[in-house]
């Protein structure tokens, strides 16, 4: 411990040489002057370590003994320190280090929005830089409050926001509207008809009553189940009580055939480039851009392509400091014809997707697909067999 | 003070059979163990080595031998002295 406090106050060592350097010695034991690592030398001086506050007075009980005080060797954080007084780049550069750690620290330069899945994150982003929060922005003018309650009028697929200032980091907290669940008003009267013509395969009625079995074709509206059900009599009885209208509600999967159909044209449009550029350099400094060397304005016909290079920190934060280039190309637009056999693969992808769409839940079985080009465009069909539900819920207006 | 006043008060404390170093000042010599001593009232430092410190304690010089001794601390009054002590001797 000792030790560790003679290293932070900083200790000098002196060696006094004279006829009677005891005396030295013994001068700095009754001043009080603290010593240690006391020395006798080979030559008659003494070597002897003092703090470094108590090095001035020395010189006089030096002269009160006769002896002359040499120093051997300065060690200590002090003396350490002391090494870089005449460097003054490192002084000029520790006070901007200071400086920029006060003053950016109540700038936020990084907004990070958590929480959010269907609203995109560019959005939220978007709307706060409208209200004045991005990156750049003095964090105290920032009224929280306000800002949380705008963002949440703004944009009504948020229920609930949190803006914290954590540093230079402005963290977005936010929760997502929850769609309510779909609710079947049963007071709604009607039939469940055929959406989609087909045989049936599978045939469940939950409230209404059906006149079709499985393994029946049937066409397109037909009503598969009826919403009305006979009240019948007691046995033995006269006759019925009558009919009751409900909801019919129930499952009707069928086998479907459907057709599909998508064209392209065979020629297109494409960019040839004239040989042209232009080139624009740029930096960033907080969200706000300033043109170094040139005009980063594409006019009509110019195509622009942007690289930007952001430095990061280990953690991967972005400093808001960026330096951009920008390349304009002017190009002119010339027809070509299409590769048929990439637009056909790029038509049966689309075409899948839509199958798959319509068809939702159910499956799709066999398919095939016919290419012909007809009138300058190509034209792919789909054939496709499937299995769907094809119960429709149609109300009776008349009730 | 004088040598004198010194030596009567040196004969008072020994007469009443007080403690020498309060009333008479006299220098007052503790050994812990063999590896530390200490010194009350000494008078100064008079030779320093590794292997020998002689300290002047007024009327008597006291001699302290042994291996790798090192004046610890010291002030107008007290002193310590740490390492292999082998002796001490009076003149």
């Amino acid at each position: 411990m000792r030790r560790v406090v003679n290293f932070l106050r900083g200790s000098v060592e002196v060696e006094a040489a004279g006829p009677f350097p005891e005396r030295f010695v013994n001068l700095c034991a009754q001043r009080g002057v603290p010593f240690w690592g006391l020395e006798w030398r080979a030559d008659g001086a003494v070597r002897l370590k003092v703090p470094r506050s108590a090095r001035r007075g020395l010189e006089e009980l030096g002269e009160r003994a006769g002896c002359t005080l040499r120093e051997v060797e300065r060690e200590g954080v002090p003396a350490f320190l002391a090494r870089f007084r005449r460097r003054y780049g490192l002084w000029v550069g520790l006070t901007f280090s200071m400086l920029a750690v006060l003053v950016l620290s109540h700038f936020v330069l990084v907004v990070d929005v958590q929480g959010n899945e269907r609203v995109p994150t560019a959005e939220i982003l978007s709307c706060l830089r409208r209200l004045g929060v991005h990156p750049g922005t003095f964090s105290p003018a920032i009224d929280i409050d306000t800002v949380e309650q705008e963002v949440l009028l703004e944009l009504d697929e948020l229920t609930w926001i949190a803006i914290n200032r954590s540093g230079v980091r402005a963290e977005v907290l936010v929760r997502e509207r929850v769609e309510p669940p779909e609710i079947v008003d049963q007071t709604e009267l009607g039939d469940v008809v055929a959406g989609q013509a087909g045989v049936i395969t599978r045939l469940e009625v939950w409230a209404g009553e059906s006149d079709w079995q499985v393994g029946q074709a049937v066409a397109k509206g037909d009503v598969l189940i009826r919403g009305d059900v006979l009240l019948e009599g007691p046995p033995y009885g006269e006759g019925d009580v009558g009919w009751q209208q409900v909801r019919a509600q129930g499952v009707v999967e069928a086998l479907t055939w459907r057709t599909l159909e998508a064209s392209i044209p065979l020629e297109a449009p494409v960019k040839v480039y004239t040989g042209r550029t232009r080139t624009c350099y740029f930096l960033e400094w907080m969200g706000r851009r300033t043109d170094v060397w040139g005009s980063g304005a594409a006019p009509s016909g110019w195509e622009k392509t942007s690289q930007i290079w952001s430095p990061q920190l280990p953690d991967g934060l972005a400093l808001p400091f960026a330096v951009g280039r920008e390349t304009l190309r002017e190009y002119e637009t010339a027809p070509v014809r299409v590769d048929l056999g990439a637009a056909e693969e790029l038509l049966r992808g689309q075409l899948a997707d839509a199958l798959a769409q319509l068809v939702g839940e159910g499956s799709v079985g066999e398919s095939s697909y016919t290419a012909v080009v007809r009138d300058g465009n190509l034209v792919v069909t789909l054939k496709a067999a499937c299995r769907e539900e094809i119960g429709v819920f149609v109300p009776d207006k008349s009730a | 003070m004088g040598k004198r006043k010194r030596d009567l008060l040196e004969k008072t404390a020994e007469a009443f059979d007080l403690p020498g170093d309060l009333v008479a000042g006299l220098p007052r010599v503790e050994l812990v163990g063999d590896r530390e001593l200490r010194m009350s009232h000494h008078r100064g430092i008079l030779a320093y080595g590794e292997q020998e410190i002689h300290i002047s304690g007024g009327k008597l010089i006291l001699k302290v031998r042994g291996e790798g001794l090192e004046l610890r601390s010291m002030s107008a009054g007290d002193l310590l002295i740490t390492g292999q002590i082998r002796g001490v001797d009076l003149e």
